[in-house]
């Protein structure tokens, strides 16, 4: 594989069970313990325009717990490629995914999708599934999650769930994340830096509580890290009021 | 309004096709006059045809109004030609409300039979056939009668090289063929399959499980046959002929060669399950037919050096074919890359059951993304205020909501493809990648150069980043 392989062995600290994938920054992973394989795992994003954000999230989290060769499946529903577009490999390979591994289903209804990706989850030569479902079906309750889950223990394949113009609402997942995008750390000449997601962790069922943060995805490395103190901020002078530098940092 | 074609008694009463219609009312006032529907005609035709798959792979649709029947091997089924032809004349009957007209000819040769069945009668031999049956143009046709020359065996009895040069190499070949003495084979509308193995049922089966059982036997003997041959299947086709002519088709593909019948037998399962009509029964089925259309090689027994490996894959492989099966095979798709610069061309989804992954450039390292994760299709125009026409965007309008423009970076110029179009021309596009104030960030560009191209260029939305 020509790009980057998240499963290669990393120094990582914390000691991650091998049945759990971290995010790749050490804070992230040292409070959640990293994140279970063969679980199902939902990010929510509120609004239409939180689809880029909300699926990417998705999507590099799935990368992250890709094991060696194991291809992915994303199932996409017709109302999302009609709403947000198809998707580009040229810039999934930008994000460090590699286009190759990747596999596309299209559905007509909710259900169909739902469907499929639970024949998904049992197959387990696949190494993630992703899940895109709009608005707020009547097929996706709590059972059809209870059987995604139940199907991912099962077989070991991660299913993730992105649900986009929904609300938070009561299922069987392991960990549920609301994701918006957040600012980027930006480059010279104010160019747009690396995809930067504000993220809350809304649930975790082995009891983290929850917590917001903001992460930013490196690109070469295919992994999450703590974006960057701001560019060209100075360091406080011993004797200015502490309040100032932060209304600076939060301007930047 | 012309008369296209009549039925029998209204030829009796003297009107013949090409007469005018108010001609033909003013002989027949109380006539039943039809519009014509070609595209009818054909269908019907086509589903005729369909039917008579039963008899012989080889069909082959002439003109519009004849099918040609290679029958070649085929006729023992029905003890000889006669009982195969009283047959088909049985099973035509009861087709439609309207009784058909049907004139059947047994020849050795198809253009021998055509014109037995069109010009023919009853004991006819083609030497007494009118000399239209050879189809020339009229200019032909007069010039022959002229001569004298009224049916074809006053023209068989003739040298053919005088024939040739007066009238063309075409008649006499023509000729010779209708005579029978020059073979000409048919081209069947459907090549016939490699492989095909089918159950007659000596009374029609009509329930759906027990037909599905049939099948299941179908596709063992197919499997046989293959293992034989060391082949494997990659396309199944299953014809269910009803007793009343019509027949239903189910299809399935897979990705790789195959012959094991049970993963088929789902599959055909998941394809009924996804059928917008459930199968229909009718007066039961009284023949499957089960072809397989493409093979490839495929090794008597695959041993499996790695063998935890391999179950992977054919996992991966049977999941594919069991969602193409389900949701279509174009609806299952991975992205194979275009040699491009426009960025909605430069790659495309093919369906994953056909095709292998490509393999893909590697992005510049310490970059940020340079190309969008979703990409807007058709590009969307927007509303955009600049500061110069020839800026980046300071904030635009999409979809109803105001977004003001934080970060940006452009342009990036990708020019039409001139060198592809005929006029050589096509708007250039400026992209700039841009972050609103809440983070979002967006694909949007200018259509066309300002001042050079265009006087005021539309801006679009052309994706969304990550």
């Amino acid at each position: 594989m020509a790009l980057c392989c998240p499963s290669s062995p990393r120094p990582d600290p914390g000691s991650l069970l091998p049945a759990c994938f971290g995010l790749g920054c050490d804070g992230i992973d040292q409070r959640l313990g990293g994140l279970p394989r063969g679980r199902l795992h939902e990010t929510i994003g509120r609004q239409a325009e939180d689809v880029a954000a909300a699926s990417a999230f998705s999507l590099l989290l799935a990368w992250r717990a890709l094991e060696r060769s194991k291809p992915l499946l994303w199932i996409r529903h017709d109302k999302g490629e009609r709403r947000s577009g198809r998707l580009d490999p040229h810039g999934l390979a930008a994000l460090g995914i590699d286009p190759a591994r990747l596999l596309i289903a299209h559905a007509g209804e909710e259900k169909v999708a739902l469907q499929a990706g639970l024949d998904a989850v049992r197959c387990a030569g696949l190494g993630a599934v992703l899940i895109e479902i709009w608005g707020k079906p009547p097929v996706l309750d709590l059972t059809a999650t209870r059987k995604l889950g139940l199907a991912a223990e099962h077989s070991g394949v991660t299913v993730f769930l992105t649900r986009i113009e929904a609300q938070a609402q009561p299922s069987a997942a392991h960990t549920r994340w609301e994701v918006t995008a957040a600012p980027s750390a930006p480059f010279p000449a104010d160019a747009p830096g690396f995809p930067a997601f504000a993220l809350t962790l809304l649930r975790d069922r082995r009891g983290v509580p929850g917590f917001s943060v903001n992460l930013e995805w490196d690109c070469d490395t295919g992994s999450f890290r703590e974006p960057p103190l701001p560019r060209g901020l100075v360091p406080l002078p011993a004797r200015r009021p502490a309040a100032a530098g932060r209304t600076l940092a939060r301007a930047a | 309004m012309r008369i296209a074609a009549v039925d029998a008694r209204a030829l009796e009463l003297g009107l013949t096709p090409g007469l005018g219609l108010a001609d033909a009312r003013a002989r027949v006032p109380d006539l039943d006059a039809r519009d014509m529907m070609p595209d009818r005609d054909r269908a019907l035709l086509e589903r005729i045809a369909d039917g008579c798959e039963r008899y012989t792979p080889m069909i082959a649709i002439d003109g519009e109004d004849a099918l040609v029947l290679d029958i070649t091997g085929c006729a023992h089924l029905y003890e000889d030609e006669r009982g195969l032809a009283g047959h088909l004349l049985n099973s035509l009957s009861p087709l439609g409300e309207r009784e058909l007209s049907l004139r059947l000819a047994l020849a050795n040769t198809p253009d021998k039979a055509l014109a037995l069945a069109r010009f023919g009668w009853k004991g006819a031999t083609p030497n007494d056939l009118p000399v239209a049956a050879l189809q020339a143009s009229p200019q032909t046709e007069t010039a022959l009668r002229r001569a004298g020359l009224k049916t074809i065996g006053d023209l068989a009895t003739r040298p053919s090289a005088p024939l040739a040069a007066r009238f063309g190499s075409a008649l006499v070949t023509r000729l010779a063929r209708i005579l029978g003495e020059e073979d000409a084979r048919i081209t069947p509308r459907r090549a016939p399959p490699p492989i095909i193995v089918h159950r007659r049922f000596a009374e029609p089966v009509a329930r759906v499980d027990d037909m599905l059982a049939a099948l299941e036997a179908l596709l063992g003997e197919a499997g046989e046959e293959m293992e034989r041959r060391h082949k494997g299947g990659r396309r199944f086709d299953a014809a269910l002929f009803r007793t009343d002519g019509k027949v239903m088709r189910l299809s399935i593909e897979t990705g790789h060669p195959a012959r094991a019948p049970a993963p088929m037998m789902r599959l055909f399962r998941e394809r009924i399950d996804a059928l917008r009509d459930p199968i229909d029964p009718g007066f039961g089925f009284d023949l499957i037919r089960l072809s397989v259309p493409v093979i490839e090689p495929l090794a008597p027994s695959s041993p499996s050096l790695d063998g935890e490996e391999e179950k992977m894959e054919n996992g991966i492989d049977s999941l594919i074919d069991r969602l193409s099966t389900r949701l279509g095979r174009t609806r299952v798709t991975r992205f194979l890359p275009y040699d491009t610069h426009i960025p909605e061309q430069a790659a495309f989804e093919a369906p994953a059951v056909d095709r292998r992954p490509a393999t893909w450039d590697q992005p510049e390292a310490g970059e940020p993304p340079h190309r969008p994760l979703h990409l807007l299709h058709p590009p969307q125009l927007i509303d955009v205020t600049a500061e110069v026409p020839d800026g980046p965007p300071r904030r635009f309008r999409w979809r109803q909501t105001m977004h003001q423009v934080a970060k940006s970076e452009g342009p990036e110029r990708i020019a039409a493809e001139w060198w592809r179009r005929a006029d050589g021309k096509g708007l250039t596009r400026d992209y700039y990648r841009v972050e609103d104030m809440d983070g979002r960030r967006f694909w949007l560009f200018r259509h066309g150069l300002y001042g050079a191209e265009k006087a005021h260029p539309d801006w679009y939305i052309h994706g969304l980043f990550a």
